[in-house]
């Protein structure tokens, strides 16, 4: 190789390191904000006063207005999987563990997990945007000119708004689904009602819906915590909240699939 | 009053504030005029308490505010209250509720204390019949004034006024002024503003402070700020592109 071309390549290959150490320090830099952001949300759990009004009003928020859509949702999850779940059982002969298949997938992993993404879109994208909007319109240094704590006030309900209501509307999910599955398992496929029930409530034990609800829990935090982080440190006007919005989306939703995985390892 | 001095501020290695000096004196209007990106609103956030700088104090009526805990902040944060660029208001609340927000949360008033005396600002404010209304569908003018009448509803010893009347026509802007100086004389207020405005500072301040390149240039009454012999000032005060200052 020519020396002109070495001399390049050695210089390529150090600003591409370059690039990488920047990128990890950014995303350390970030990561380090997050839990700072963590630590000072719960340095306000329990400052007085303690705004129960505040996280009543977040949870009919994140609750009763995500009610619809986490029907919906249920309903079609339950009806596909018991779908899906016929015929690759129908294969070993084994079409009356449907009612299993459908409340151990639906409780156990997909109303969790489906029901926080939904949630996340509808709820969580909502916070960031709110937030967002209220910092670029300086209406948060409002908030702290007046001594009124602004993680206090705006963050800290709506977190705790999220992690009291995600269990309820994911039970509400499971139930939906389960019941919906049994819609097409009894009426579409022919298994009789007495077999999809039996084995969907005989195969539920209590370990499947406390798990069930503790990742809900998790999730309802992740997705609040994420989702706030981003709307309290947006800039840059519109464009900013947008991106804020976008990203916060993108990384409670992953977040929850990774954290899915290992706490799934860690309860089974 | 409040005592600046020797106030540093950098960000990402860029100096903002170079070390700045300035006394404000209790009871009096003191104008802080400068280019715009002089450093004024970090100045402003550093007095408010919202900012800390890398070195320097703040005394705030003997105490130094810079080297307190933020629940020591806080006690000083209460004599403080602010009118911000572009209010600021709380836009999913109306403009009773914007003024009525401070006492709900920060005092024990009843409801009907906290309605009478919200209600008592917006008369003064000439926005009888609005209460209603929120943030959006009022005009830029009205918001400055709910912006105004939040602020002062709690009684603060010092206002701080970022740049109270940009964007508005002359008779709000004039609207704007009287009230500031109704309301301020009414409470023995110790305003400090932000402005670019040389006309509203020749006329509502008592004092005048120039802030360029991140120092305290030049200060005095609003005449002998007008008969400064720094070429900055003198350029700034009649706006010729000819001068120290280069935008290009």
């Amino acid at each position: 190789m020519p020396d002109k071309f070495k001399s390049n390549y050695g210089a390529g290959r150090v600003r591409f390191l370059a690039y990488i150490g920047s990128v990890s320090i950014g995303i350390l830099r970030e990561m380090g904000r997050m839990m700072l952001f963590f630590v000072q949300f719960l340095g306000t759990i329990c400052q007085r006063p303690l705004r129960l009004r505040r996280i009543v009003m977040e949870m009919h928020f994140i609750g009763v207005k995500s009610l619809f859509v986490i029907i919906l949702v249920g309903s079609f999850a339950g009806m596909v999987l018991a779908l899906q779940g016929y015929y690759a059982l129908r294969v070993f002969g084994s079409e009356a563990l449907l009612g299993s298949a459908v409340s151990l997938g639906l409780v156990r992993e997909l109303g969790p997990v489906l029901g926080a993404l939904m949630v996340g879109a509808r709820a969580g994208s909502a916070m960031t945007a709110e937030i967002g909007i209220m910092k670029i319109s300086e209406q948060i240094l409002a908030l702290d000119v007046m001594t009124i704590n602004p993680l206090k006030y705006l963050v800290t309900p709506k977190i705790i708004g999220a992690i009291l209501v995600l269990p309820l509307l994911i039970s509400i999910f499971d139930v939906v689904g389960i019941f919906s599955g049994y819609a097409v398992a009894v009426g579409l496929l022919g298994i009789s009602h007495g077999s999809y029930m039996d084995a969907a409530t005989s195969a539920l034990v209590f370990q499947d819906v406390s798990g069930g609800l503790v990742k809900a829990v998790v999730f309802g935090f992740i997705l609040s915590w994420v989702c706030c982080y981003k709307g309290y440190n947006c800039e840059h006007g519109a464009k900013g909240v947008s991106n804020a919005t976008t990203e916060a989306v993108v990384m409670a939703s992953v977040l929850i699939f990774v954290v899915d995985y290992f706490l799934t390892s860690f309860l089974l | 009053m409040i005592e600046i001095i020797d106030l540093k501020k950098s960000f990402n290695g860029q100096e903002v504030l170079r070390g700045v000096n300035l006394t404000i004196n209790k009871g009096e209007t003191t104008t802080i005029i400068g280019r715009s990106g002089g450093g004024k609103s970090v100045l402003l956030k550093h007095l408010i308490g919202v900012l800390r700088p890398d070195s320097g104090s703040i005394i705030v009526d003997g105490e130094d505010i810079t080297k307190m805990s933020n629940k020591e902040l806080v006690k000083v944060k209460r004599k403080f209250g602010m009118v911000f660029q572009f209010a600021a208001l709380f836009d999913s609340m109306t403009v009773l509720d914007n003024i009525a927000f401070q006492m709900r949360e920060l005092s024990a008033m009843k409801e009907s204390e906290i309605l009478a005396q919200a209600g008592e600002m917006l008369k003064r404010i000439g926005m009888e019949g609005m209460e209603d209304k929120y943030p959006d569908e009022i005009s830029g003018g009205m918001a400055k004034r709910v912006g105004l009448a939040r602020a002062l509803v709690m009684r603060p010893e010092y206002m701080f006024f970022d740049e109270p009347t940009t964007g508005l026509d002359p008779i709000v802007e004039n609207t704007i002024h009287q009230l500031m100086m109704t309301c301020t004389a009414d409470t023995t207020c110790t305003d400090i503003v932000i402005s670019h405005n040389i006309g509203e500072v020749m006329k509502i301040s008592d004092k005048v402070a120039m802030l360029h390149e991140g120092e305290i240039i030049d200060s005095g009454t609003p005449d002998e700020i007008a008969e400064s012999d720094n070429s900055v000032v003198r350029q700034f005060l009649t706006g010729s592109p000819d001068g120290p200052i280069q935008i290009y």
